[in-house]
């Protein structure tokens, strides 16, 4: 299969739970359990109209957080397994509750509290909120707001995350951080980094290419000449690491293995972050270490304009209203080619502020009623009572436009906001600082 | 893959390597000679002349701000003292008090509201606008107006092209075609390499020869790709992006000697960039292209354009646009709302304006996929 080929062809990938169990995969753990979402932090939310600031500010730290949004912490008084934090601490330091239905994943765990209810744990650590935080993105009650440019994140606004000096956080205090994580043993030349089109963290080579793992190792032999799966190499002298064994193959390689599955490279992956060879192939996955939650109603498709968009259970694009953000350099048109700002999804919510009815030709891709926020995803609730899913803030739509998977009809769709009259605000459900505009954009990972 | 038998002679011959070719079967082999461009530059269509401004250029942004706080109703005094520190504020933004009134200098029902969203509710600075008689475009409407321009080159009497004459007082607005002006090429510079290409594709019994064409316009999955110079490359291969959106930009043309021409009373409709125009329109479609011995194109593509399209190509950096590269945006947008000249909606107000804007393209080869019938340029609409 050529490259082209490979790169034009039209995959859908099922999250469901029955696809995935068809394929006797051993699953990677989930990134958070039912009812914890992750946040980017400070200027990356997307507050304020700085533009050097979400924009080129690198989403470079991910909290856990609650289901609203706020950042979780732990507390150095605990003991693993048990909060010491109790009265008045659990009113300032609110015990991460425990939704009905929820179940441990990777490192989360359920502890039982004093007083008997339930409370999360992330490695060990009850985990809480902060009665001080009001926003996603927050830190030690510093709304992001307050991490501007300069004063809190350096001169240039490199640093998006740190915790402005002026009100740090209490003391015996830590916040509780997705990414970075703690370092895993690996083989050299391996790493661990998130691969949004991925979905989750994955191994990457040295060049950060992303690492696939097949299933069946028989398809291994029946790929061809023309095989876009090539084995990674280990070493004669290499050594395993836990889950990560060379094993010799029958014609002579050396090769890689994790949880005893071969370990590939994609010949369609040609720059780091691609992860093209997901939903190529079924027996191929990319080797995932965590994964991030998505429900079970969203896919994945691949179309030769964006490459992978999410989309519906037939396989329409799901899209995201977005706000007009001034940014030299142009770009836009490209799959984050616009910077994701949470606080803006979080301001237009289920108002698309259309100009004219968009009613007639996008819809709610709506949550079933027991939907409930984990990892990057959250739910709103409607005027009519009905719920619509979200991700990253942005609530999620598709488009009458679209007839077949694949189809990004309504990407790139603006509506321009400048009033002609000296009685009319513009008011577009969130800042602006110009004639502005709101525009559908192909929601992905 | 097909590779149409291309003649050598008349536009032929200019037109060196380019072709069409399908990737998917579109049924038997189509009669029509194609050859398809790739967009290497644009920006608007000027000519600006000495003189060409009667009492001179708009002022520059101080002298401008200064007769803005003056309309606010500030104190001369207090004028004269923030002046003192103007270009001294640095990158603070609270420190910034000249940006900060400038920044919110509309007033709405009497409250201070963004300048630049609102730049009806700011109060006219009448700049200058162009009273030279010469300008690039089209005559859009038939008519040889006495105040309308004659083409500098030709003569030809009746182009319309009020944009050139509302922004035309405006240093970085300009030029000549050969200079460009500085706001165009600081846009197509932010925007030429990650916006995706346009293409024109003209097609015809024989375009070696007078006679009648179509001439589409799409756009790319690509972008333009540029050599080590910064000039478009030619006979590069580009994927249409089959998004319907785009498919009724077909347009009846003529080829009359070597010219590509189209007068078209339909409405072109693309989409461009964020940074100038997310969607980019215009009623009564012109165009003009002229190729070169190399093969490349030339020329020119007018019409009416919402004046919110080319206000918001102007605007949408607000206050940093304005510091930029004009002495007062509200006033530019008051200019183009008093000399706009496309059609008068029921209450008499023109929302669209006349203008052009100069092209150039080269040789490309489109890669076509099968996506089903071309709709019809009248299914288009102007003001999206």
């Amino acid at each position: 299969m050529s490259v082209s080929k490979i790169a034009v062809c039209i995959a859908a990938v099922s999250f469901s739970g029955a696809a995935l169990a068809a394929t006797k995969t051993v699953e990677a753990p989930l990134s958070t359990p039912k009812g914890i979402t992750l946040q980017p932090l400070g200027k990356t939310q997307g507050y304020g109209l700085d533009k050097t600031t979400a924009a080129v500010v690198p989403r470079d730290k991910l909290v856990f957080a609650t289901d609203a949004g706020l950042t979780l912490y732990t507390s150095e008084a605990d003991q693993p397994g048990k909060s010491l934090c109790v009265d008045a601490c659990a009113q300032t330091w609110i015990p991460a509750k425990v939704m009905a239905g929820a179940v441990p994943v990777d490192g989360w765990t359920i502890i039982a509290r004093a007083d008997g209810s339930k409370q999360w744990a992330y490695k060990t650590r009850p985990v809480y909120s902060f009665v001080e935080d009001k926003d996603p993105g927050s830190i030690g009650g510093n709304s992001p707001a307050r991490f501007s440019r300069g004063e809190f994140a350096g001169s240039r606004g490199a640093v998006s995350s740190e915790v402005p000096k002026d009100k740090p956080l209490a003391k015996g205090w830590n916040v509780a951080y997705f990414f970075p994580m703690d370092k895993r043993p690996l083989p050299a030349g391996f790493a661990i980094k998130e691969v949004e089109d991925a979905m989750g963290m994955v191994l990457v080579d040295a060049r950060e290419h992303t690492l696939y793992t097949l299933d069946d190792a028989k398809r291994a032999k029946t790929c061809g000449d023309a095989c876009p799966w090539t084995p990674v190499p280990a070493p004669a002298i290499a050594e395993g690491i836990d889950a990560f064994q060379p094993v010799w193959r029958d014609d002579g390689v050396r090769q890689w293995t994790y949880n005893g599955k071969g370990l590939y490279t994609f010949a369609g992956d040609l720059i780091a972050g691609e992860a093209n060879g997901f939903g190529v192939d079924k027996a191929w996955k990319p080797a995932q270490i965590i994964k991030h939650f998505a429900p079970d109603t969203v896919t994945l498709t691949s179309n030769e304009k964006l490459g992978k968009v999410f989309a519906d259970k037939t396989g329409k694009t799901l899209y995201m209203r977005d706000a007009f953000i001034f940014q030299s350099g142009a770009g836009h048109s490209l799959k984050r080619g616009s910077p994701i700002r949470p606080a803006v999804g979080r301001d237009l919510a289920t108002d698309p502020h259309c100009k004219d009815d968009c009613s007639k030709s996008w819809r709610p891709f709506l949550a079933p009623v027991s939907a409930e926020a984990s990892g990057n995803w959250g739910v709103y609730t409607r005027a009519d009572g009905a719920k619509q899913w979200a991700y990253q803030g942005y609530a999620l739509w598709t488009f009458d436009g679209d007839s077949k998977p694949g189809d990004v009809n309504g990407h790139d769709d603006y509506q321009l906001f400048m009033s002609h009259d000296a009685k009319t605000k513009v008011d577009i459900g969130t800042p602006y600082d110009g004639p502005t505009a709101l525009y559908w954009i192909a929601a992905h990972p | 893959m097909n590779r149409n038998a291309i003649s050598r002679a008349g536009l032929g011959r200019v037109l060196t390597a380019a072709a069409v070719f399908a990737l998917a079967s579109t049924g038997p082999a189509a009669a029509k000679e194609s050859r398809s461009y790739v967009l290497a530059y644009f920006g608007h269509a000027v000519a600006s002349k000495e003189g060409d401004c009667q009492g001179g250029l708009n002022p520059k942004l101080d002298i401008q701000y200064a007769k803005n706080m003056q309309a606010l109703g500030m104190p001369g005094a207090e004028i004269e003292k923030l002046m003192k520190n103007f270009g001294d504020e640095g990158q603070s933004w609270d420190k910034n008090k000249i940006g900060q009134i400038m920044n919110t200098r509309a007033r709405v029902n009497g409250e201070a509201e963004n300048t630049f969203a609102h730049p009806a509710a700011v109060a006219d600075a009448n700049l200058k606008y162009v009273t030279g008689k010469v300008a690039k475009g089209f005559n859009l409407d038939g008519a040889a107006d006495a105040d309308a321009f004659a083409d500098p080159d030709t003569g030809e009497k009746g182009i319309d092209n009020q944009v050139f004459r509302a922004l035309g007082c405006v240093d970085p607005f300009r030029g000549t075609l050969a200079s460009g002006t500085a706001f165009w090429l600081f846009m197509w510079m932010a925007e030429k390499d990650s916006m995706p290409a346009w293409l024109i594709t003209v097609e015809g019994d024989d375009l070696s020869k007078d006679g009648p064409v179509d001439v589409i316009l799409s756009r790319a999955i690509e972008v333009t790709k540029f050599n080590a110079n910064g000039e478009a490359r030619a006979d590069m291969t580009y994927r249409q992006d089959p998004d319907p959106r785009m498919k009724a930009n077909v347009f009846k043309g003529e080829i009359k000697g070597g010219i590509v021409n189209v007068a078209s009373q339909a409405n072109l409709h693309m989409m461009q960039d964020q940074l100038t125009f997310p969607n980019f329109d215009l009623a009564n479609f012109h165009l003009r292209l002229t190729s070169d011995t190399e093969g490349r194109m030339e020329g020119l593509i007018g019409g009416y354009q919402p004046i919110e399209q080319v206000y918001f190509a102007l605007g949408q950096g607000g206050l940093a646009a304005e510091n930029n590269y004009s002495p007062e945006l509200p006033g530019m947008y008051h200019l183009m709302r008093k000399l706009a000249d496309g059609p008068a909606d029921a209450q008499g107000q023109r929302w669209s304006i006349s203008t052009a804007y100069h092209i150039k393209a080269v040789p490309a080869f489109m890669a076509v996929k099968d996506t089903g019938a071309t709709a019809k340029a009248s299914e288009n609409t102007a003001n999206r």
